[in-house]
């Protein structure tokens, strides 16, 4: 499941339990939400207990198509689980690290 | 958290070894004697992988594989399947059933070990 | 590993079986055949568990033996050898020597001892007269096959599109990953998402990831594919050798999916190929290899379309619901015009042709090709044209046409009849035809075509024509025509579609099934289809059926006059002029409108549905055109085109003349829709009839 938390522009979304194949399903009318909210998007992954490629396939599409509408999108709070999963992908440079994006913002 | 895996297999032998040789690893082994004791012990906890014999008694593992296939928690769950060589049409069978991963019997410890480990790492 | 503990096991669990296969054994010979059936499964299942086990621990004596009791046993569950006292007494031994074999190995002694293992070579022999396996192939099929490992390390490729039910399956991407991992050192490693599609049409539970993987191992290609050995059924998996030149990698970026310059970049991405050695190989973009490519992509696509079986009332919903957004949207785009703001007009016309659009895909989907009805009648002319003794080829064109599904249905029994009606009273037979200097073998033409927002089909022959005299006399007869009435050959053919009319002199048992073409025209009427006939005595006769394209929504004129709105079908309005304009001119004594030169009838509106009112200075005429016959609608006012969905009259209004069907306006008001073509046929008799007249 994923709640969303309106600050101003910002919207805080986070995603809670599993982010695997049993939930993918699930999480489809929430994902359509985070991808076509207007704001700016933060997601916490820091309450997912458990992770699978299902799960990295739902970001990676949500990061693309935000990107396609110029929407800004932010992956915070990665466990350490996840961490690991972007090293065993190389996915870091597809997930933008927030650290160079907020050097862009601060530009 | 350790993964868990479910050894379904009227052989306890076979249940005993897979189980020493998986412990080692860092897996959690749940052990069940045939596919009707292996499906009342699929109840809520997380089953990362099931290891199931094909020829038991009380509920074959074709069957037992079928039902995990309907049960919404399990549904995804991979499963390896134990065919001897004798049993070829038993592996189109299994596939057929859901099971894309299968390991022949009589098997090595570390052959099953490596199997396991391609679908779930500890 | 140390297995001991499990061997202890082995232990207890072998005497166990061997002791419940000891009674067993002991009263197979007493049991009947349902119970012996299921004591052998047993047995089977106990020496299958003993050999199973034995093998986790490579006891190889214990395997082999075991194996060819199994084979016996097996055999012997197939009923392929029969139960006696002798098999027994030898499987009784047999399970006595796994037990010395079982205690032998607890005792920690490698060896055989002779005599256990002449025993057992014995027993073997005598297993094998029984059941004809031989230790050999055994051993055979025990053979030890691990991955060879060389010293060095090596780089390898490997390219993974993954099969969209992987994840379904339970197999994990990441999973097979890792396990790389444990077998080498993965140097760069690039995720695709190129196959992702857009979220619309993203199913979460379809693996879409690809990777390419620089892998750098010591162990040798079939330990690297055995890594991918679960998924390698539905997934492409290309693993490249250490040193495999570059055109091995240019044909990988060939067989993939991607675009080619993008896998070009991964690879290089990967390390696995140089910036340099790509840009070699590729000295300008290779357009031919990219447009190769894309043909393959396309082709797939071609094959793959494929169709999909929708419930037709759903079907019918959804074009309801287009047709209600059809209004909803023509009711916006009047307020929009109304309301004179810019932005919202131009927003309401991008909402009308989008509307358009969808109303246009949706009635698409209704259509399906008149083929297969088409070629249903192959088969009736067929039976019938036997049955008659006549020669008939059935020819049929335009089967690709499309007609909605409805009108199909309706029309498939007008058709059959019609055509039945030619092959029984059109064609003549053989003989006759032969008589008459035609061909033996006559012809049916059944042919589709569209004509001017219409679909037309066409039901001919090439045989007798219509026999006017005989259809004058019987209508005559049957007081349907005056004894002294002159009729033009045209009015005469067309009396076959009077009520209560047969043309069968003698009823045969194919046409005279009280079925007159009096009801294939009403059939046709009901479809807002008409039908007309065009014969010609001694070389055959046309059926021509005139059907809309479709029954739920037309392209409409709107007109009015006075405070009622009239609906006038689009495809068959053919101009407007101003009346007494320049181009147009009433004659109001011979009541025709003279356009340019060209002679028209026409019909007031005003008059015809009686609205009363005066008629405006300026009235607008309407010239309609219908099946090559033209007429004239005066009007108060035109309104423009106007896209509407059609309701049914009530019963009450069936029969008034004129009118085909109502609709509702955007503003709520009713429009009524004319008909057309009762109307030209109302004019043109008149016209007839005001000649013949004035003659």
């Amino acid at each position: 499941m994923i709640s969303f938390e309106e600050q101003g522009q910002l919207c805080c979304a986070q995603i809670e339990g599993d982010l695997t194949i049993y939930t993918a399903a699930e999480l489809k009318s929430d994902f359509e939400r985070l991808i076509s909210d207007q704001r700016d998007m933060e997601l916490s992954l820091a309450n997912v207990s458990e992770i699978d490629s299902s799960g990295i396939q739902w970001l990676m599409l949500a990061q693309r198509e935000r990107n396609r509408q110029n929407l800004s999108f932010r992956i915070i709070d990665h466990s350490s689980e996840v961490l690991q999963i972007f090293k065993d992908l190389d996915l870091s440079s597809y997930f933008k690290e927030p650290v160079i994006l907020d050097q862009e913002k601060g530009e | 958290m350790p993964k868990n895996i479910l050894i379904v297999d009227d052989a306890s032998t076979v249940r005993h070894v897979v189980s020493i040789a998986l412990r080692k690893e860092g897996y959690n082994i749940i052990e069940a004697c045939d596919g009707k004791d292996a499906l009342s012990k699929l109840s809520g906890d997380k089953v990362h992988l099931i290891i199931s014999d094909v020829n038991m008694p009380n509920m074959d593992g074709i069957t037992f594989l079928k039902e995990v296939k309907k049960l919404p928690a399990y549904r995804f769950t991979p499963v390896i399947m134990l065919t001897t060589e004798s049993e070829a049409g038993k592996i189109a069978e299994g596939k057929a059933a859901g099971a894309k991963a299968w390991v022949c019997k009589p098997f090595e410890p570390q052959a099953m070990l490596t199997a396991v480990k391609q679908l779930v790492l500890p | 590993m140390d297995l001991d503990p499990a061997l202890q096991t082995f232990y207890v669990e072998s005497r166990e079986i061997l002791e419940e296969v000891e009674d067993i054994l002991l009263r197979l010979g007493q049991e009947d055949e349902a119970s012996q059936k299921e004591s052998l499964n047993a047995i089977f299942r106990a020496a299958h568990t003993i050999k199973g086990s034995a093998g986790l621990f490579k006891l190889q004596n214990i395997v082999i033996f075991t194996h060819v009791v199994e084979s016996l046993l097996d055999q012997m569950r197939e009923s392929e050898i029969s139960i006696d006292d002798d098999i027994i007494a030898l499987l009784l031994k047999c399970g006595d020597h796994i037990g010395e074999l079982v205690t032998l190995v607890q005792q920690n002694n490698a060896d055989l001892p002779p005599d256990l293992k002449e025993s057992g070579e014995v027993l073997l022999a005598q297993l094998k007269q029984y059941s004809g396996v031989s230790v050999f192939e055994v051993k055979e099929s025990i053979k030890n096959n691990n991955g060879k490992e060389s010293n060095q390390k090596k780089s390898w490729h490997i390219s993974l599109r993954f099969g969209c039910n992987v994840l379904r399956e339970g197999m994990d991407p990441l999973s097979f990953v890792r396990y790389l991992e444990t077998l080498g050192e993965i140097e760069n490693i690039v995720t695709l998402d190129d196959a992702l599609p857009r979220l619309v049409d993203f199913d979460p539970e379809s693996c879409y990831l690809g990777l390419e993987i620089k892998f750098k191992t010591q162990v040798d290609k079939q330990s690297i594919e055995d890594a991918f050995k679960f998924i390698q059924e539905d997934s492409t998996i290309t693993i490249l050798s250490p040193g495999s030149r570059v055109s091995d990698y240019l044909k990988l970026i060939d067989e993939m999916p991607e675009e080619n310059q993008r896998l070009g970049d991964v690879l290089v991405q990967c390390g696995s190929l140089t910036a340099a050695e790509l840009a070699a190989a590729w000295p300008q973009p290779n357009i031919k290899v990219a447009l190769n490519k894309q043909d393959r992509v396309r082709m797939p696509v071609v094959q793959e379309t494929r169709s999909m079986r929708v419930d037709a009332g759903k079907l019918d919903e959804h074009i309801n619901l287009v047709g209600e957004l059809v209004i909803a949207s023509a009711g916006a785009a009047l307020r929009a015009q109304e309301m004179g703001d810019t932005t919202l007009n131009e927003l309401s016309s991008i909402l009308t042709r989008l509307v358009e659009e969808v109303r246009d895909s949706a009635l698409h989907l209704r259509m399906i090709q008149v083929g297969p009805t088409f070629n249903k009648f192959q088969r009736i002319v067929h039976d019938m044209s036997k049955d008659l003794g006549k020669e008939i080829e059935m020819v049929i064109s335009g089967a690709d046409t499309d007609l909605d599904k409805t009108v199909i249905e309706k029309i498939s029994d007008p058709l059959t009849h019609l055509i039945r009606n030619s092959v029984d009273h059109g064609i003549e037979s053989p003989v006759e035809r032969e008589e008459k200097n035609k061909p033996r073998k006559g012809k049916l033409y059944l042919s589709a075509y569209h004509d001017s927002g219409c679909v037309v089909i066409e039901v001919a022959d090439d045989g007798n024509g219509l026999n006017r005299d005989r259809i004058l006399s019987k209508a005559k007869e049957k007081g349907l025509v005056r004894e002294d009435q002159k009729l033009m050959d045209k009015d005469i053919d067309n009396l076959i579609f009077e009520p209560g009319f047969s043309t069968a002199d003698k009823v045969t048992n194919i046409s005279g099934r009280g079925v007159g073409m009096d009801v294939v025209k009403r059939n046709i009427e009901e479809l807002r289809g008409t039908i007309e006939l065009d014969s010609r005595p001694g070389e055959g006769s046309t059926f021509r059926i005139r059907l809309p394209l479709t029954l739920a929504i037309i392209d409409g004129f709107l007109v009015n006059v006075e405070n009622s709105s009239f609906v006038i079908p689009l495809e068959m309005v053919h101009e407007c002029v101003e009346l007494n304009g320049v181009n147009c001119k009433i004659d109001t004594d011979r009541n025709y409108v003279n356009l340019r030169g060209e002679i028209l009838p026409f019909i007031r509106l005003r008059a015809l549905f009686s609205t009363g009112g005066v008629a405006p200075k300026r009235e607008n005429v309407v010239i309609v055109n219908y099946a090559g016959v033209k007429a004239g609608l005066v009007v108060d006012n035109l309104m423009g085109e106007f896209q509407t969905v059609i309701k049914p009259l009530g019963e009450i209004f069936s029969h008034v003349p004129g009118l085909g069907g109502s609709s509702i306006l955007g503003n709520g008001e009713v429009a009524l829709i004319l008909d057309v073509p009762g109307l030209v046929n109302r004019v043109s008799s008149m016209e007839n009839f005001s000649i013949q007249s004035a003659v």
